[in-house]
């Protein structure tokens, strides 16, 4: 690592190399995560697949199965990471996370129930749709909970009460589900996961994460200027009131086009930010690229992992992302807990 | 930067008012504030010193005329106020442990400088020249959370300093400081009045308020008491009347020192 401490004076010493590294890392993810699985290929046999002629086995294993599957874990494992920074950025707590506050959580219960309800199929674009409007819900009543200046405690707790009542809903979902088929469909979207997914699944999700990722790339410099609290950034000239109906929606839009066609993948927003904060110097504008790509290297590393574990049954990715995800965050409880205190008067 | 001309009132406000969540906060306040002063708001604690600040500075909604430069605030865009007008909040609160330097860039965001790495060279003199006002140029490279509470107070005054607005808003700037960080502060604010802004600050120092301030707005209840030069604000009736104390005042050189002596019963 270049030297840390030693930033002088002027145009204070940015770590340039950090960004096309994580690029690089991402590239590099991306053509090993089409070289695994059952039928192993090394980079340069995927290389060569992808300019095969259309019949050839190994080209069909990498364009229909695997490349699908690498793009939604660039696609959401970035749009995870971003909306986890955004939400950071304007609630300005690095515990501020869509998976904590039962985004992805209402979002799967709300996919769920219009399959059940037959209103939707597991590839149509209803999907979607009811997935982000569920988020959007979400998100919502959490930001409107925190409020101007609300404490980590109440965000936690309420976040804690949001997925609760998400995750009872699908249970009864499971509960009421006419056939065990029926109900095992439903234990999916607990249990995120990229496996088997097609360009279908692509065109579904990718449109809407597009979208949110613009939406929240563009509000950067205002983050940054939130550092000194609502009203000085108001006095800045930023609107407010106008970045969190944004951040909302564009973290609705991803977390609900991810949930809808990978299920619930959690901690990736805590996890990406938490690691590129410091070599960024805490700056939440110039966190929010290196933590998109961060959380697309996550996401497809993680990807890759489940792939590798010998188990005798698939393990899920969201499975593994929890796995590392929970005791993550019980370490940022433990080092936060001084403000965390503080916060419960707020 | 002073563009008012004419030694007419830069910042005007006719029968204002402000009620939060219903309940009347500023009632019917008209002021008229030429450029180039230093006014101190004082008051009693829930007189509306800051909800009235607040509102001056556009950052809370309210009724009545206000004018920043005989414009209409609420009609000038939301670029043009936050470069015309700076505000400083209480508490000095920051919640990124961002260099010094990065923090008082951000007054150069209206300004259209939203990466503090890379400042053109104008903006990059301004940012030095408020951080030299203020003696905080070798704290540059510090993180903001391991400076201590007077030099955070210098660091956020250099930020809104580096606005070079020609009105600055400041919210109790010297709160919870030490002495010699007090008289730091509002020195800097006087400063930044002779050199032709409109200094607004809040504060419950009657004793630096009598001395620094060209004038004085005291409020009490939402309207306002007094308003004028500090010697015919600062009479035993209002101080008994407003604040309930008694205090002592001396003349030494030319400068008044006011002691808030004792609670009236």
């Amino acid at each position: 690592m270049a030297g840390g401490d030693s930033a002088s004076i002027g145009t204070a010493e940015r770590r340039l190399w950090l960004v096309p590294a994580l690029a690089g890392l991402v590239v590099l993810l991306f053509v090993v995560s089409l070289g695994v699985g059952p039928v192993r290929l090394t980079p340069g046999e995927v290389i060569a697949a992808l300019f095969a002629d259309p019949a050839d086995g190994a080209r069909i294993i990498v364009m229909e199965i695997r490349l699908p599957r690498a793009i939604l874990a660039v696609a959401i494992g970035g749009i995870l990471a971003l909306g986890g920074a955004s939400l950071q950025g304007l609630l300005r707590n690095p515990l501020a996370e869509p998976s904590l506050f039962g985004a992805p959580q209402v979002a799967a219960l709300a996919a769920v129930t219009t399959i059940t309800l037959g209103f939707n199929d597991v590839l149509s674009w209803g999907l979607p749709v009811a997935a982000i409007l569920g988020a959007l819900n979400s998100v919502c009543l959490l930001v409107a909970i925190a409020g101007r200046d609300a404490g980590l405690l109440v965000l936690i707790l309420s976040g804690l009460a949001v997925s609760s009542l998400a995750g009872a809903g699908t249970v009864l979902a499971m509960n009421l589900a006419p056939n065990p088929f029926a109900a095992l469909e439903i234990a999916f979207w607990l249990l995120g996961s990229l496996e088997d997914r097609s360009m279908r699944h692509v065109t579904l999700a990718v449109p809407f994460i597009l979208v949110a990722t613009v939406l929240l790339y563009r509000q950067r410099s205002a983050f940054r200027a939130l550092t000194l609290g609502e009203d000085a950034a108001e006095s800045l000239g930023i609107d407010v009131a106008r970045l969190r109906l944004v951040v909302i929606l564009g973290v609705a839009l991803g977390v609900g086009a991810s949930v809808a066609v990978a299920g619930t993948i959690g901690f990736i927003g805590l996890v990406a930010p938490h690691l590129m904060r410091p070599l960024v110097g805490h700056d939440p504008a110039r966190l929010i690229v290196p933590s998109t790509l961060a959380g697309a290297a996550l996401l497809l590393a993680a990807d890759i992992a489940v792939r590798l574990i010998p188990a005798t049954s698939d393990i899920k990715v969201g499975v593994l992302t929890s796995i590392i995800g929970v005791p993550f965050f019980l370490y940022l409880i433990v080092r936060e807990r001084r403000s965390l205190a503080g916060g419960s008067a707020a | 930067m002073t563009s008012a001309g004419k030694g007419s009132a830069i910042l005007e406000a006719r029968g204002l008012s402000v009620s939060l969540s219903g309940q009347p906060i500023v009632r019917d306040v008209s002021l008229a504030l030429p450029a180039g002063r230093l006014v101190m708001l004082i008051g009693p604690n829930g007189a509306g010193k800051t909800t009235l600040l607040r509102a001056l500075a556009g950052l809370v909604p309210s009724t009545g005329d206000l004018r920043l430069e005989g414009m209409p605030l609420a009609t000038l865009p939301r670029r043009t106020r936050a470069q015309r007008l700076a505000y400083l909040p209480q508490g000095h609160q920051v919640h990124w442990p961002l260099p010094v330097r990065d923090i008082v860039a951000l007054g150069r965001l209206p300004h259209g400088a939203d990466d503090p790495a890379r400042l053109d060279p104008r903006d990059s003199a301004i940012v030095k020249a408020a951080m030299a006002r203020t003696g905080t140029l070798d704290l540059a490279d510090r993180p903001v959370q391991q400076l201590s509470g007077g030099e955070r107070a210098r660091v956020m005054l250099a930020r809104v300093l580096a606005v070079e607005a020609p009105v600055l808003f400041a919210d109790e700037p010297t709160a919870s400081l030490d002495p010699r960080h007090q008289l730091g502060v509002m020195q800097d604010l006087k400063a930044e009045a002779k050199r032709g802004a409109l200094v607004i600050a809040v504060t419950h120092d009657l004793a630096l308020a009598a001395r620094l301030a060209d004038s004085v707005i005291l409020m009490a209840e939402g309207r306002i008491a007094a308003e004028g030069a500090p010697e015919a604000v600062f009479t035993s009736e209002n101080l008994a009347q407003v604040y309930g104390i008694r205090a002592i005042r001396q003349q030494i050189g030319g400068e008044t020192l006011l002691v808030p002596w004792e609670a009236l019963p």
